[in-house]
């Protein structure tokens, strides 16, 4: 299935959980928002996620 | 223009509806405190002392590199040439721009043990660090004095900026981060990723508009994390809620107030390890001049010493602090440390 990420379509497998998403982009101390809703990581973690989800993910910033 | 007709100098900033006469007064009466002289703490630096904010501390413990020149708008290639002491180099410059602000160059690294002295006569910090440990610590100090600071960060063109305010139902930079612990080489980073010098740039400038705002009192001060990629053309927020289980919300510390003890601390993208003694003194460069000059070259300012016998490179600065350079094994760098300068 495809969903937008970051706003570019992107494929992926079909029942993926918001958990496997992270982990598959590798985030960590990230922002989330789905379907231009904020989530904390824990809730997003255990959605399944669905075909034409827009997922917004920023990776918290650390550089100066 | 004024009575004599002169252009004010403050012109465009007291006609502007969110400052006026009134704010300018109040931003010139200010005192603000910036965290290491970055690409974000240079362009923050510059942009507050055009605007007049009456005392700026510069707070930096390094010394400039041709590798930093690329996105630290305010260095020469002289100031590299030289390696010049970030802090002192930027005071000279900001002196030039406007000779009205008291500019103060603090030559030491950010610890547990300075964060009072450093902040707590100022009325904003601004956060320019590129480390997530240095920010829980000015979270941990601004929170023990009350004082609001501005977080900003960068990575390659994305930025993040939100002003924490001190306050019972504000949340804390700790709340925003959560308890994740940090570990080294699983997040990414400017010397992993690079950095564009728009994207510091940038957040400088939010950064700046938000103390500009606290300065002056204003009610506009932004209460979401803002958040940018000026690559893939994204400008978000994000709303931080506060935690109920924050340790630092109920005064618990991990950083503030704690001695730090010797340590060694990677230098970000200078490929050397920087040596904290476990206290700091006042170093006589004269004397330790005639001690390794008979080992390798050696030369001295007021501020820094450098010695070099082909092999070892060392900067060593007034309080005892040094950077040995070209090393990146922290054992190697103590006892690089340990056998040159033993203080």
């Amino acid at each position: 299935m495809k969903v937008l990420h970051n706003g570019e379509e992107t494929e992926i497998p079909e029942g993926m959980t918001g958990i496997e998403f992270l982990r598959q982009f590798q985030y960590r101390r990230s922002m989330i928002k789905l379907n231009g809703e904020q989530m904390q990581t824990m809730t997003f973690s255990k959605v399944v996620l669905k075909d034409g989800d827009d997922i917004v993910v920023k990776r918290i910033s650390g550089g100066g | 223009m004024t009575k004599t007709n002169q252009p004010s100098r403050y012109g465009r900033q007291e006609i502007f509806y969110g400052i006026g006469t009134e704010g300018q007064e109040k931003i010139r009466k200010s005192r603000v405190a910036i965290v290491e002289m970055s690409a974000i703490g240079t362009a923050v630096a510059n942009n507050l002392a055009r605007a007049g904010v009456g005392f700026i501390r510069l707070i930096d413990g390094d010394y400039v590199d041709i590798s930093e020149l690329q996105r630290q708008s305010l260095f020469t290639e002289e100031d590299a040439r030289e390696e010049r002491v970030k802090a002192v180099a930027l005071k000279k410059y900001l002196q030039k721009v406007n000779s009205e602000v008291e500019i103060e160059e603090r030559i030491t690294a950010l610890d547990g043990s300075n964060a009072d002295s450093l902040f707590e006569d100022v009325d904003v910090v601004i956060d320019a660090t590129d480390s997530f440990e240095t920010r829980m610590l000015i979270n941990e100090a601004c929170h023990a004095l009350k004082k609001p600071w501005i977080y900003g960060g960068a990575l390659a063109a994305s930025g993040m900026v939100k002003a924490f305010i001190p306050g019972e139902n504000e949340p804390c930079f700790r709340c925003f981060i959560g308890d994740e612990e940090y570990v080294p080489g699983e997040t990414p980073t400017c010397a992993t990723e690079g950095v564009l010098c728009s994207t510091t740039s940038m957040i400088a400038s939010l950064q700046c508009a938000e103390a500009l705002k606290i300065l002056t009192g204003s009610k506009s001060i932004r209460k979401d994390l803002i958040s940018f990629d000026l690559w893939d053309n994204s400008f978000d927020s994000f709303v931080i809620d506060k935690d109920p289980d924050c340790p630092v919300c109920r005064g618990e510390y991990s950083y503030y107030g704690k001695a730090a003890g010797a340590h060694t601390v990677s230098m970000c993208g200078k490929d050397s390890m920087q040596i904290i003694p476990k206290t700091e003194g006042e170093v006589d460069f004269e004397r330790y001049a005639k001690i390794l000059e008979h080992q390798g070259k050696v030369k001295y300012t007021q501020y820094t010493l450098d010695f070099d016998d082909g092999d070892v490179q060392i900067k060593l600065f007034k309080t005892g602090r040094a950077i040995i350079k070209h090393v990146t094994d922290e054992k190697r760098a103590r006892a690089v440390y340990a056998e040159y300068i033993g203080l």
